[in-house]
């Protein structure tokens, strides 16, 4: 079954007719010239005007099915293609009698629509900060949450993907910097209600997400908009006839940025190294070493590869997902279903998702009614263990334990240390499952008042049901040569935490738009009222009857634990907003919100939070007119507002007892205690933001270019600030600290089309300096590990420690330079600066070293596209960000629990490596130790490049599509993180927690994907 | 603007202005104040900061003291956090609220205050001056200076004498484990003792011998967990089966066993057990035999230690023989670094299910320590007479050992001598071996330069017969400055937050 493109078909209104009195009787010695008209996603254009250049009066318009047949004067007769909507084509014959055209979508931004609080409004005329993506930006990458498939492309959104564990990839989103030094994620809204994330969301249920970044656009949002606004439209139905679309893909995952370490042999003879270097006797005989190397006795001289035993999960992943659009002219519906589901790359490990989704719309009247019905469930599964009970020490212990512990004897007992075996752990098979179903109705009524003013009620509800299923197996290792039981580690048990959460919202909105002549008048009035609580209860058993066995039932019922609570919250709003334009030269824009809380004393909880901003449309200024040919945009925009951040818990204000129990005559008493300070004085944090911006294009559109200067200050942000000690209450929330942000973002894009190429090219960067410029104390560091601190005139996450000199290398500089501890020190170590010159390193030569935060974060894609074939290129990256080096990762010569990576190959040796430029290998001694020691020399440059994403599409031919009855039939390959460019060592990830000793790796991913529309 | 519909309050914890109504909030509000008074932790660790053990764990808190290398920024253990403090002047502050039987008020008033003098007895111990804290203080006022440890010592000495006479001589049931007359009486004798001030120890020591207490009948036994909360306890720190156990005991066992190694007992205190004929190891006509160094000693030294050659577990321990691929050879890591692993409360694993999760009680002050307190101060003072070795007598008597021979421990300096040797190996690895050397001011000679663990040699794995070597396991070199390591270092971030404590003890 075949049709024409119904969007086409709306665009044949036009004024062709004219044109369209085919002369067909002309010249005899006409030549035939027949072909297919398609636009660039190759769907073929009805109604294309196509006429002979040199008269125009001789045309035909193209079929439903985009072809013509037009018999022009001559072999060297030109051809020209026009439809409303698209560019332009000219095309020679050249003696042809084929000509099959693409025709190019015109660029133009006029109409372009982008989503802001509690409505739309048109791109050229937002005033604020915005940054906006559509769902084509989405589409094609095998992406598993949407977090993830936003990095890189809009400036400001500074996103880093930390993990790549199945269900838990999700990443973090800080708008413009970090304004805050509590919780700093973003305000999510999706369809309108307030939510706590989106990666339940399938990215292809997504139609578009825009960004306020700024006070002025976020205004809207009051008291929780501090940190930037999320904002995302699922799709919407058509007024067409039903449309099925198929998605999916399968591919498989690989971990990049491995460790890698050196075998057990060479760590035997580093670790005599380090003995020797702390005046101690070797620990393995040459001998011995030899039998390391040579594994002729891998019972007692192994030399495991723990991180292969570790990394052998299938990595497999696969997406499928139907859609179903269509609509009559006054309903509509979106109708989808989507599973996705992935292995990890170690067993056990793996996520697996379905979401559901009905999008109705229909217009009775004067009333518009629609519904948004979303269910999601999602199962993630990961491995526990007998000895901390969590996924992380799996692989934390992978990255510790010695080459020459045996994973296993030739007699099959397992090897093991005092903190156990991590692959037998893994062989136990024992699972965390954490499961979520969540359910979310949007409805919404509107009525027409009268012309221009609508009143609209809107229910919002959300229903999550979440469980947390932790079940651990217990082992027993034993001696492997007598047999006789030694460790044990354990017991089984079942920790199964359930958890209610519901959410209401109900939201009036009073809208108002008319344009009287020139003046074009918008405006909104809203309430709002939301109220949210969280029931949750916990059920622990252990010691079960088999490791076969984990319903909590089956656990003994010594030692159970029951526990639960819940815990509420409310937010009341009134809220509005104008705006007038005039001319469309001149807006002006302001918004008003009034928030009160529930988690802010009764006496304060009320708080108004305030927007303006200001356009100018220069291009429709009368001195651009002689400009127009080349410049198509150009406006100016400016901004302020406040905005405010209550996401600090939800009784921050209010003094309670702890639960302090004691044990007494054989069993546990109930007790009490004041331990908590708490400040009940205490407010939101306040952000105020001032923004200025510019737009610019060029060529019609062709080449695009907006910058943003902005500048945000955070007050009276909470701080649980060191109180004296005396106090001896945990340190209470005070409104002390202030951050500045200060930044510049930029777009640049440019489209190229030349015959049957089309380019384009997206780019951004986006710049943010990040500075706490109070702290309400004398100015003095305020530590919160070894290694970071806060300070007034600082970066948030700043790192602090010794400043490296590099390595002592004569007995001359080791003896005239201040070190650590005298009795330890020797050639090879860090020199460190004595900064205050007192001839000791202490911590008060302790500086800044940098900061884990990127300054520059950028982004560019590069599409191509011929005939059916097309192609993505996407970077994304970050400079000036540092990263650092903890001792686990780099490893340490301590025994069996640690080993060292290849960095160590370099260790400085008086001897064999003068020119070594790693430390010399010590055991115990930790004057290098990047923990017991941080310095400088474990800081590093933690830049980087990354290709995110490679894309090959290619669309089969529209006949091969006839023949099999399908309207369009896309087959694509898609890289995900194929190549990193870092200055980092080998193994280090650029985008891994600062400082991580362990953690899932980021994973690099090949798909094969199928997109159909029936 | 004001109607309920943003009114949230906490649904599971209670405010502290609606709590105290009743008996049970009371109760429930002294038990808070047991909360974390103490921990079976510090009763097993504490020794690691003195000569008679090593923890090779910087991070378990135990080393930089013993070293010599604790600052400010790295201070091990602290112990100077008011949290105990405020809980229990938060009690004291709200406890004539509730409705209630006088007389259980006035009694858990008492607990209460022994409570937080024990809490100002640990940091006036360790750190000399600190801010004596009597009430709630809210921030602003709480930026203290530091009160001088001769008033510190006089409250803490007033407070238990004025509550001693309220709290019970024992209790029953349920209540087991809460402080008693007696405790009162012997956290006393022990402050009184520090600070030298022997009348009245021996009263204190007196007043408690007029009590209940007696030696339980087998030193070994002591520490088992059958024989919890028997008549020679007089203080623990108290846990339960399933729900309140604690994992410290695991920290103790050999890695063979599925230990830590954690707490490593030293050559010197090995060495400080005397013969079974009552000699000591240097007295050339002692039983002892040094190639075969832990036969025919003083039974606690079986009962405290695990040695290279004692049966533990299911075999015979061996630290000290390389190639022994199934022992538990010294050098690795996870193992003790000096070949000794501490025996008490973990003799036999088989008492408790799991010893990572036990009930077990940590004794804090039992009655011999009263005994040895009590013959302490007579020496001290001169007033040596019978009861002084009598005192003696029974604990050694207890254990197996001859009694004190009257004709060489004839003198205040003899007797000086055998007190403190007694003391150190009766009291060895339950925690009070640092307090001693303080109070002694013997740091000088006790925590000086090398620390020496086992010889090395090999063990018989059928009958545990030593051959060894004269190698000797060398541990770390210890320096003790006596101007300045006899008091801790106050952490940084305790300075830095409260100025008016400024500045730090001296040399730190």
């Amino acid at each position: 079954e075949k049709k024409g493109n119904p969007s086409s078909v709306s665009r044949s209104s036009l004024d062709y007719t004219r044109r369209t009195n085919t002369n067909d009787k002309l010249v005899q010695q006409n030549k035939l010239v027949s072909g297919k008209v398609v636009n660039t996603k190759g769907e073929s254009l009805p109604g294309v005007n196509v006429y002979e250049k040199s008269n125009m009066t001789h045309g035909v318009i193209t079929g439903l099915d985009g072809t013509y047949t037009i018999d022009v004067a001559g072999p060297d007769a030109i051809l020209v293609y026009s439809f409303i909507g698209f560019n332009t084509l000219e095309k020679a014959v050249n003696g042809q009698s084929v000509i099959d055209v693409i025709l190019e979508e015109e660029v133009t931004d006029l109409d372009e629509v982008v989503v802001v609080g509690y409505g739309t409004q048109k791109k050229v005329n937002v005033t604020g900060a915005v940054a906006a993506i559509s769902n084509d930006k989405l589409e094609n990458r095998p992406v598993t949450n949407v977090s993830n498939a936003l990095q890189g492309l809009m400036p400001g959104a500074t996103i880093i993907q930390n993990s790549g564990q199945p269900g838990k990839d999700m990443a973090s989103i800080r708008v413009r910097g970090i304004g805050t030094l509590n919780n700093a994620n973003p305000m999510y809204v999706v369809d309108g209600i307030v939510v706590g994330g989106m990666n339940d969301l399938d990215p292809n249920d997504i139609e578009s997400i825009s960004i306020l970044k700024d006070a002025a656009s976020a205004a809207i949002y009051g008291s929780r908009a501090s940190n930037g606004v999320v904002l995302i439209t699922t799709k919407k139905g058509s007024n067409k006839e039903p449309q099925l679309k198929y998605d999916g893909y399968m591919g498989w995952q690989q971990p990049i940025d491995l460790l890698e370490y050196l075998p057990s042999w060479k760590y035997a003879e580093l670790y005599n190294t380090a003995r020797q270097n702390q005046g101690q006797a070797i620990a393995y005989t040459p001998e011995e070493i030899e039998k390391f190397r040579n594994g002729s006795d891998p019972d007692n001289y192994p030399n495991t590869d723990w991180l292969g035993l570790l990394y052998k999960g299938s990595g497999f992943q696969q997406s499928h997902r139907a859609e179903l659009t269509g609509g009559s002219s006054n309903s509509s519906y979106m109708l989808s279903v989507g599973m996705l589901d992935q292995d990890g790359i170690i067993e056990n490990s793996g996520f697996k998702r379905y979401n559901t989704r009905a999008n109705l719309t229909s217009n009775f009247k004067k009333f518009t009614v629609g519904l948004n019905l979303s269910f999601t469930y999602g199962k993630t599964t990961e491995p526990t263990n007998p000895y901390t009970g969590d996924m992380y020490q799996i692989f934390r212990q992978v990255n510790r334990i010695a080459p020459f512990v045996p994973y296993k004897y030739s007699n099959g007992e397992y090897g093991y240390i005092a903190d156990g075996n991590p692959i037998a752990w893994m062989d136990l098979g024992a699972i965390r499952k954490e499961k979520y179903r969540k359910t979310r109705g949007v409805g919404r009524i509107g009525y027409e008042i009268a012309k221009g003013l609508k009143i609209e009620e809107i229910i919002g509800y959300e229903y999550t049901g979440s469980s947390d299923e932790k079940f651990i197996k217990d082992i027993q290792y034993r001696n492997w040569k007598t047999g006789e039981p030694t460790l044990y580690q354990g017991p089984n048990s079942q920790k199964d935490v359930r958890q209610d959460y519901q959410m209401l919202s109900l939201q009036t909105l009073l809208t108002y738009d008319r344009t009287f002549g020139k003046h074009a008048v918008n405006a909104l009035a809203g309430y709002s009222q939301e109220e949210a609580r969280t029931d949750w209860n916990s059920s622990y058993r252990k010691e079960f009857l088999s490791n076969e066995l984990w319903e909590v039932n089956a656990g003994g019922a010594d030692g159970q634990v029951a526990e639960g609570s819940a815990y509420e919250y409310a937010l009341k709003s009134y809220f509005g907003r104008i705006s007038y334009a005039f001319d469309e030269k001149y807006l002006f824009e302001a918004n008003v919100r009034r928030d009160g809380t529930s988690r802010i004393s009764k006496e304060q909880r009320w708080g108004t939070f305030p927007s303006f901003s200001v356009g100018w449309r220069l291009i429709n200024e009368s001195f651009m007119e002689s400009l127009q040919d080349v410049v198509s945009n150009f406006k100016l925009r400016a901004g302020w507002g406040q905005l405010g951040n209550q996401n600090i818990g939800n009784y921050p204000y209010q003094q309670v007892l702890s639960t302090a129990d004691y044990r007494l005559g054989g069993a546990v008493v109930p007790g009490v205690a004041l331990t908590q300070g708490v400040n009940s004085d205490i407010q939101w944090e306040l952000s105020t933001t001032t923004n200025v911006g510019i737009d610019l294009s060029f060529f019609k559109n062709r080449l695009s270019f907006s910058t943003d200067f902005y500048k945000r200050i955070t007050s009276d942000i909470l701080l649980k600030l060191p109180v004296p000690t005396p106090t001896g209450l945990s340190n209470p929330y005070q409104n002390a600290g202030e951050v500045m942000n200060k930044g510049i973002e930029f777009q640049l894009g440019y489209k190229l089309q030349k015959g049957d190429w089309n380019f384009d090219i997206l780019a951004n960067a986006a710049y943010n300096k990040n500075e706490i410029t109070d702290l309400k104390n004398d100015g003095s560091r305020i530590w919160h590990n070894n290694y970071s601190f806060w300070q007034e005139g600082y970066p948030i996450n700043a790192f602090g420690g010794y400043q490296s000199e590099g390595l002592f290398r004569t007995q001359d500089d080791l003896d005239n330079s201040a070190v650590i501890n005298r009795t330890q020190a020797g050639l090879g170590d860090i020199k460190y600066k004595d900064v205050n010159g007192d001839e000791v390193i202490n911590a008060e030569d302790r500086e800044y070293l940098g900061s884990w935060t990127p300054a520059w974060t950028f982004g560019t894609t590069l599409n191509a596209s011929w005939r059916g074939f097309d192609a993505q290129l996407f970077f994304q990256g970050a400079a000036d960000v540092n990263g650092y080096m903890k001792n686990e990762s780099v490893g340490r010569l301590q025994g069996n629990t640690t080993k060292p990576t290849t960095l160590f190959s370099d260790s400085y040796d008086a001897v064999t490596n003068p020119d070594g430029n790693f430390p010399r290998p010590l055991s115990t001694w930790l004057v290098n130790d990047s923990e017991a020691n941080p310095s400088s020399f474990w800081v590093k440059d933690a830049s980087y490049l990354r290709l995110k994403n490679v894309l090959l599409g290619y669309n089969l031919p529209q006949s091969i599509c006839n023949y099999a009855g399908l309207e369009k039939v896309k087959i694509y390959y898609s890289g995900q993180n194929l190549l990193t460019f870092s200055k980092l060592p080998d193994g280090f990830d650029p985008e891994a927690p600062a400082g991580a000793r362990a953690y899932y790796p980021q994973v690099k991913t090949h798909s094969l994907g199928l997109k159909v529309t029936f | 603007c004001n109607d309920g519909f943003l009114d949230k309050n906490p649904l599971d914890k209670l405010s502290n202005e609606t709590f105290w109504n009743n008996e049970t909030d009371a109760i429930a509000a002294a038990n808070g104040c047991y909360n974390s008074w103490w921990d079976i932790y510090y009763v097993l660790y504490f020794d690691c900061a003195s000569d008679n053990a090593y923890n090779p764990y910087p991070w378990e808190g135990f080393q930089v003291q013993a070293t010599g290398l604790a600052s400010p920024s790295n201070t091990g253990s602290s112990f100077m956090g008011y949290g105990n403090i405020t809980k229990c002047n938060s009690f004291l502050e709200n406890i004539d609220r509730p409705v209630m039987d006088e007389n259980l008020r006035k009694r858990l008033k008492a607990e209460v205050r022994f409570l937080r003098a024990w809490d100002y007895f640990i940091k006036v111990t360790l750190y000399g001056d600190v801010p004596l804290v009597e009430q709630l203080l809210n921030p602003a006022e709480a930026n203290l200076p530091r009160t001088s440890k001769a008033e510190v010592v006089k409250f803490i000495l007033d407070e238990l004498n004025e509550v001693y006479q309220d709290l019970p001589e024992s209790y029953a049931g349920s209540d087991v484990g809460r402080i008693t007359q007696g405790a009162a009486l012997a956290l006393k004798a022990r402050m009184e003792i520090f600070v030298g001030k022997y009348e009245d120890c021996i009263n204190s020591c007196l007043k408690i011998m007029d009590l209940d207490y007696a030696l339980f009948e087998s030193y070994k036994g002591l520490y088992k967990i059958a024989n919890e909360n028997n008549q020679e306890v007089i203080l623990d720190v108290q846990y339960a089966e399933s729900l309140g156990t604690t994992w410290v005991l695991g920290v103790m066992p050999p890695n063979s066993s599925g230990g830590w190694s954690s707490i490593n007992p030293t050559q010197a205190l090995v060495d400080a057990y005397e013969c079974v004929d009552g000699k000591t190891i240097d007295d050339p006509t002692s039983v002892y035999n040094p190639d075969s160094p832990y036969d025919n000693r003083d039974s606690r030294l079986a009962a405290t230690i695990i040695y290279p050659g004692a049966y533990y577990g299911s075999n015979y321990l061996n630290s000290i023989d390389e190639n022994d691929p199934n022992g538990d050879y010294y050098a690795p890591y996870g193992r003790s670094k000096t070949g000794y692993y501490p025996r008490k409360y973990i003799d036999d694993l088989n008492d408790y299910p799991n010893v990572w999760e036990t009930g077990i009680n940590g004794i804090v002050i039992r009655y011999a320590e009263v005994l040895l307190m009590y013959a302490e101060s007579k020496t001290e003072i001169n007033a040596i007479d019978a009861t002084v070795y009598d005192a003696l007598d029974a604990i050694r008597q207890r254990s197996g050992m001859p009694k004190v021979d009257r004709q060489v421990y004839n003198s205040v300096d003899k007797l000086r001598e055998l007190i403190r040797r007694e003391r150190r190996v009766e009291l060895a690895m339950e925690g009070v071996r640092w307090f001693d050397i303080c109070r002694w001011q013997i740091g000088n000679e006790v925590m000086n330069g090398m620390v020496y663990g086992a010889r090395l040699g090999t063990v018989d794995p059928n009958d545990g017969t030593l051959n060894l070597t004269d190698e000797r396991i060398e541990v770390e070199t210890r320096i003790f400055d006596e101007s300045k390591h006899y008091l801790w270092p106050i952490p940084q971030s305790v300075m830095d937050a409260t100025p008016a404590m400024m500045p730090n003890n001296p040399k730190y």
